[in-house]
């Protein structure tokens, strides 16, 4: 199985901030999974909306932290394809289960994220500014799946919403398999 | 380990380089963010009295900085980032003496973290004063305005800021530790 390492394009890209600002955006797998943490939110409702998006970050902290320590986590690329096949087959088949459970399935998953901005941390030229810029992208990128999630209530938007969680489910298993 | 920024933009003169320093400088950006979040949670009642608390020692910080205290340490900054932002997500009602607290300690860090030493001579009253200008308008403005969103949504934007900032220390948190 083929393993791309999609999450660190943004390696070169110069100063603290706008590296860590354009890093998420440069990995597909990564974007396409935090789009769909926002549409999952924003398919559930309230509070899932808002406890999704404040648990993620938080949670990928914790994740980035094992990077930074030199903590090992197992599969942490295949992590970050499942989540994006995992997430975007959540917003496909409407599943709603109970709050922790989304919550504690996007927490798994923020693990495998964190730890590979993590590792990429080091590199760059100002920490702080770094980490700021990266999880503000990150958070964008959950405000964006939020912003689509919001069709749901327009007439078809809900097989709208469906279908993009059916999109970020399918490229999910593309990065998983190597196909993209 | 400091990371201070002492002329935001080459040429602008010192006392523009003093007004754009609090807005510039990550940590300083990040406890601007989080203390006015704070703040604005807590409500009007606690605004009137912990503001003006804060632009006092705010001042009185500036003044003495250069005789009394070197910046201080970028781990205190983050870990007093990251509580206030944990505060800000869990949207916690803090008594006012907290609220006055986190907003001395605004004053304080801003104030000792404002150093003139790379400023040319004569002109540290100059930037000085910029500082106090642009710190001091910068957390009214801000905290007067996160106040004025009372939408759900818009409460929602406030909790989801405080988990980035608190997010970014910590992982900024660890990194120092993992360096040391």
């Amino acid at each position: 199985m083929a393993l791309p390492i999609l999450l660190h394009d943004g390696a070169g890209v110069a100063g603290g901030f706008t590296s860590g600002l354009l890093h998420p955006l440069t990995g597909p797998d990564h974007l396409a999974a935090m789009v769909a943490v926002g549409l999952w939110g924003a398919f559930l409702g309230a509070p899932a909306i808002w406890v999704l998006p404040v648990v993620f970050p938080l949670v990928m902290a914790v994740g980035a932290a094992l990077g930074l320590a030199g903590v090992a986590v197992p599969g942490v690329e295949t992590g970050i394809a499942l989540s994006a096949v995992a997430l975007g087959a959540m917003v496909a088949t409407a599943s709603k289960p109970p709050l922790p459970f989304a919550a504690l399935l996007v927490g798994l998953f923020a693990i495998f994220h964190g730890h590979a901005h993590g590792t990429e941390l080091p590199e760059s030229a100002d920490a702080l500014s770094y980490s700021l810029g990266f999880v503000i992208s990150t958070g964008a990128l959950h405000l964006a799946g939020i912003g689509l999630g919001f069709a749901v209530d327009k007439p078809g938007g809900r097989n709208f919403v469906r279908a993009c969680g059916a999109v970020i489910a399918i490229a999910g298993l593309g990065f998983l398999f190597g196909w993209l | 380990m400091l990371l201070m920024l002492h002329n935001p933009i080459e040429g602008i003169g010192s006392f523009y380089g003093g007004v754009l320093h609090p807005l510039v400088v990550p940590e300083q950006v990040l406890l601007l963010v989080t203390t006015s979040a704070l703040l604005a949670q807590q409500g009007m009642h606690v605004m009137r009295r912990a503001v003006p608390v804060g632009l006092v020692l705010l001042a009185l910080a500036i003044w003495f900085q250069p005789w009394l205290v070197k910046t201080p340490p970028q781990a205190s900054v983050l870990v007093w980032g990251a509580l206030l932002g944990l505060c800000v997500a869990a949207q916690l009602r803090l008594p006012l003496a907290a609220g006055v607290a986190a907003a001395g300690l605004y004053g304080l860090a801003v104030g000792f973290g404002t150093d003139v030493e790379e400023i040319p001579v004569g002109e540290e009253k100059l930037f000085q004063g910029g500082a106090l200008l642009g710190a001091g308008i910068a957390l009214l403005c801000l905290t007067v305005w996160l106040e004025s969103a009372k939408r759900p949504w818009q409460r929602i934007v406030v909790r989801v800021l405080g988990s980035w900032a608190a997010a970014a220390s910590l992982i900024v948190l660890t990194w120092l530790l993992v360096q040391d």
